[in-house]
């Protein structure tokens, strides 16, 4: 049975409203909108450049993704009470790297001085599901006694501050999961799903020299249909109340379709988007990290992801 | 047991020559470069007119001056490992990819494939750069086996010559384009068997190898070539040690860095010529997709019985080895 043994999470040392990064409203109905968030730009510099061209934020940023990766690493390890020294594997995840090469898992495994296997297993933002339906997925005896999951997003260092929804939506941050297959506390992973639609893929695009981009949003009905291939599987485990996490930009919509979906179970929505905005990967991993800790043994709590791709995932989690 | 069904390759079509490259004028001839890294010609998606004159001194335009991108080069790796494997892209049930220089970083290079190919199944990308093909085979050797999809497609591409300083005298001559694509599967046979897989990483030393995301490859030249060859060495060995191989008849597969390299180890393990497959010196160095390209470029020489290992080197830093056998 894998487990999530400890799950940290860290944000910029900077927090903005959308007065303060002089927003006032994004051109279309987006049912999420965040009211503060963390920026991992200099505020003077948004203001002075709009951030354009986003290839120079690099050399103005608070932070990388890989300062926060290693934030939140070492914060699950001090929940845990273990050591840098016990990872054995470390696995990342980025949509938003200063270098394509090396990958965010060894970058971050680097600077915590490890030399252990390590690498990226990315799926854009679904990084909870495809990483842990990967796990789940291998023999028991492949998984150390404590694997790493990060994911690490500076998506504001790629918005064009000028124009665009973009502007809305995208806040920084990361979280990092310590799993292990040998330890039986924290929470079992009961089922974890990942796959693509290849329709509307680009919605959220993020070319190498080019600002993070908004397309057409999927459709309601779009999502619901890859998401229904999981309802049967996750109907059998639900109990008759979870938890949910969810994507910033499909709360409302995957909310809905829980309760319609399994009407015996009774939905609570959890979210830190109108705080920290839209982190992409890290969304479910730093929102499980603040709300965790209220739940007692046999409570559950689904995570549903959806992003470019479109990828999309399910995580049904219960704590032992 | 898991088993490469068939493999795939695709490079670029523009040769970039050693006299080209002393004809920039940037400090180096032709005679060194074949002298210090065996590479004869390298193969680009990039218009020789647009080298000559800006050096790619601005690599955004790189992507504008050419239509080859690391997704349309897997494409036609992916078309030869099916045809090679005996099966139609609709019946692939995973994707994994390695893209060392994507053109987009969101989505993934694989969601890209899997949206190219209209299929509808978990795809992501598993990164590592240079030893992709030991990675990717070490991860799906991790599955249980009923965990698997009949049919996994394994991709390893770039186009990193887009990345390329043709200023610096050392990064021109290296770099070619190229990709390569292996179908695998737990639950039909096929022509190479898998008998062991190894993958290993020192991440102290990942700022020995970099892509920017807006900027150029770099690298500590000296450090990475005494790793490689160091670590290389010490893959065949491991191998020999567990497996007993014959290099009178096995045949070794190295990451196709530069030839010279390649030289040096496959004189420490007297491994002889013929036994030796590789690309560079006509390619240059295509990443990840080097090893797995060389092998599908001799893949109607793998013979039943044959042990092959390739054992690669890269990024991260990080190393690993496979080693199969032509299956009867």
């Amino acid at each position: 049975m894998l487990s999530i043994l400890s799950v940290g999470s860290a944000f910029p040392p900077q927090s903005l409203t959308n007065a303060e990064l002089g927003l006032t409203s994004p051109s279309r109905n987006l049912s999420f909108i965040a009211e503060r968030r963390g920026v991992s730009i200099p505020l003077n510099y948004i203001k002075e450049t709009g951030n354009i061209p986003v290839k120079n934020a690099l050399s103005h940023s608070l932070c990388s993704p890989s300062d926060m990766g290693i934030k939140a690493v070492e914060q699950a390890l001090s929940k845990l009470g273990i050591t840098t020294e016990q990872i054995e594997l470390l696995i990342g995840d980025t949509s938003t790297p200063w270098e394509v090469c090396p990958s965010e898992g060894q970058r971050v495994a680097g600077r915590l001085g490890r030399k252990i296997p390590s690498y990226d297993i990315t799926g854009s933002t679904c990084a909870t599901s495809v990483q842990l339906s990967t796990l789940l997925k291998w023999k028991a005896n492949k998984l150390p006694e404590y694997t790493v999951l990060i994911s690490a997003s500076a998506a504001t260092q790629v918005i064009n501050f000028n124009e665009g929804d973009e502007r809305f939506i995208f806040g920084d941050g990361a979280s990092a999961y310590i799993v292990s297959a040998t330890h039986q506390k924290g929470w079992k992973v009961l089922q974890a799903h990942y796959a693509v639609n290849p329709e509307n893929q680009s919605f959220i695009r993020g070319d190498l020299f080019a600002p993070l981009s908004l397309g057409e949003i999927p459709s309601e009905e779009t999502v619901e249909g890859m998401l229904s291939s999981f309802g049967k599987a996750l109907a059998k485990d639900l109990k008759s109340k979870v938890t949910l996490i969810a994507s910033p930009m499909f709360e409302g919509m995957l909310h809905a379709w829980v309760k319609r979906s399994f009407p015996n179970t009774s939905t609570t929505l959890v979210s830190i988007s109108k705080e920290n905005g839209d982190m992409l990967g890290a969304v479910s991993g730093a929102t499980f990290a603040q709300y965790e800790a209220a739940h007692s043994s046999g409570d559950q709590v689904l995570m549903l992801e959806v992003g470019p791709g479109v990828g999309f995932g399910a995580v049904l989690l219960e704590k032992w | 047991m898991l088993y490469i069904l068939g493999i795939g390759y695709s490079h670029s079509t523009i040769s970039v020559s050693n006299e080209f490259l002393e004809a920039l004028d940037i400090g180096t001839n032709a005679g060194w470069i074949l002298d210090k890294i065996g590479i004869e010609s390298r193969k680009t998606s990039l218009p020789i007119d647009y080298i000559q004159q800006t050096r790619n001194q601005n690599p955004e335009k790189a992507l504008e001056v050419t239509e080859t991108s690391p997704t349309s080069l897997a494409l036609e790796a992916i078309e030869m490992a099916c045809k090679r494997a005996g099966i139609e892209p609709s019946q692939i049930g995973m994707i994994i990819c390695d893209c060392v220089r994507p053109n987009s970083v969101t989505p993934t290079e694989s969601q890209r494939i899997a949206a190219a190919l209209s299929l509808k199944v978990p795809a992501f990308d598993v990164l590592t750069a240079c030893p992709a093909f030991a990675l990717h085979l070490e991860f799906i050797n991790n599955y249980r086996e009923e965990a698997l999809p009949e049919y996994v497609l394994c991709v390893t591409t770039a186009t990193l010559t887009h990345a390329v300083n043709y200023n610096d005298r050392s990064d021109g001559a290296i770099w070619g384009d190229g990709a390569a694509a292996w179908i695998m599967s737990t639950k039909h046979a096929g022509k190479l068997k898998v008998l062991d897989t190894h993958f290993d990483a020192d991440p102290t030393r990942s700022s020995a190898v970099v892509v920017d995301r807006f900027g150029w490859f770099h690298q500590d030249g000296r450090a990475v070539r005494d790793f490689s060859v160091r670590q290389t060495v010490r893959l065949i060995k491991r191998a020999e040690e567990a497996y007993g191989l014959d290099w009178n008849k096995d045949v070794f597969v190295g990451h196709q860095a530069n030839a010279t390299m390649l030289a040096q180890i496959t004189n420490n393990r007297d491994i002889p010529e013929e036994n030796h497959w590789h690309n560079v010196r006509c390619i240059g160095n295509q990443a990840g997709a080097g090893a797995p390209a060389s092998l599908a470029m001799r893949w109607d020489d793998i013979k039943p019985g044959m042990r092959i290992l390739v054992a690669v080197v890269g990024a991260g830093l990080s190393w690993g080895s496979v080693l199969m056998e032509g299956a009867a």
